[in-house]
């Protein structure tokens, strides 16, 4: 599979954003405005770090990462989103809203990623080791939703809001509550019609 | 001050680094700078001699009012936390305790303070550990050796040797 390019990965990212959040908005909002929104720009900065610290020639690669660091400090202290480079991230990454996101490092998520204000994807305490949360795609991480340990979480997901997931989550269903039981299962393949702005799923 | 290396120590601990570069990411953190911060007002407050006090509460204040702003990291002077203490990420922190033991741990999103109308607060013991996102509220007492998982609430005593998790918050012996 073809690597995607920097500007692919942030035009997929934007995409997502307008087709979720503002399908219905006008015209200055879904061009305009997304762009000055926080978690726009924090996921900006991210694709621009992946994309600078893969760089082959290394002097370049330091020159480029530059600005990166200096953004980055500006994200992290000014919006409260804290993204590593080495948290993988497939097509298509919207974050909406900020403060409280943080994202570890040597996590693989799928595509079509989207994560509210206060979401700890993470390690439990004592295990900083290599037991990190597994995401598939086409995951709807609610406001202040916590995915905490060696867990893996399925394609077509919605966790909700200030749930607390310690166990794994299977394919195409919805969880709640702490820590997370199943709600409901199936009927999740709005999702993707709803990331590619199909349908009338309001 | 020993308290201060006490916290850079066991944050490299927590985060399991070890050498120079850990000592440095350590050191270089929201949650170590909002320590610092708390541990020099407290220095402050148990000063005995009065002018110097007043300055450097004057100077704590400004201290203190930057990392809120730029950390969202609230720890007050107030609370008497014990050696070790560790702000493990940023963002939306407000800690105020009566006291604290020691190896206390706290990651963001977490609340320790006071429920309305009741002026007590909470009394933590040794070796507490408070997961992302959850609440410590009112006058209540939280034994040694507890680990409050995340997003839960915790509104009533917790004995030692436990782990509290769910809103509200069920008890259950911790096993690990």
């Amino acid at each position: 599979m073809k690597r995607d390019g920097l500007f692919s990965l942030i035009r997929s990212d934007i995409v997502l954003k307008q087709n979720w959040f503002l399908h219905n908005d006008s015209w200055f909002n879904r061009n305009i405005r997304v762009f000055l929104e926080p978690g726009t720009i924090a996921v900006i900065v991210y694709r621009y770090g992946c994309w600078a610290s893969k760089l082959p020639v290394p002097v370049l690669r330091h020159i480029l990462l530059l600005p990166y660091l200096l953004c980055k400090i500006v994200v992290v202290m000014g919006f409260g989103i804290f993204i590593p480079t080495s948290f993988k991230c497939g097509r298509g990454f919207a974050i909406h809203n900020f403060t409280g996101i943080f994202l570890p490092p040597r996590v693989t998520v799928g595509d079509n990623f989207i994560v509210f204000q206060g979401v700890t994807v993470g390690y439990l305490r004592g295990s900083n080791g290599s037991r990190a949360p597994r995401i598939g795609s086409n995951v709807l991480l609610g406001a202040g939703a916590k995915v905490l340990g060696d867990v893996t979480v399925g394609d077509n997901v919605v966790v909700g809001a200030n749930s607390l997931v310690i166990s794994n989550v299977p394919d195409n269903c919805s969880v709640v509550g702490v820590p997370a039981r199943i709600v409901s299962r199936g009927e999740n393949g709005w999702m993707l019609e709803k990331a590619q702005a199909r349908g009338n799923h309001w | 001050m020993p308290s201060l290396s006490a916290d850079i120590t066991r944050k490299m601990e927590v985060l399991g680094r070890s050498g120079f570069g850990g000592w440095l990411s350590a050191f270089f953190s929201p949650g170590s700078f909002a320590v610092m911060v708390y541990r020099f007002g407290r220095f402050g407050r148990d000063l005995r001699v009065p002018v110097v006090r007043q300055l450097i509460g004057a100077l704590y204040y400004v201290l203190f009012y930057f990392v809120q702003m730029f950390t969202g990291i609230s720890i007050q002077a107030y609370a008497r936390i014990g050696r070790g203490f560790v702000v493990r990420n940023f963002s939306c922190i407000f800690v105020l305790a009566e006291s604290i033991g020691d190896n206390f741990t706290v990651c963001e999103g977490v609340t320790v303070g006071n429920i309305r109308g009741r002026p007590r607060l909470a009394i933590i013991g040794n070796n507490v550990y408070l997961e992302p996102g959850c609440k410590v509220l009112g006058d209540i007492t939280i034994g040694d050796n507890v680990v409050v998982r995340a997003n839960s609430l915790v509104i009533k005593d917790v004995p030692s040797n436990s782990i509290a998790a769910g809103n509200p918050a069920r008890i259950s012996p911790l096993t690990t």
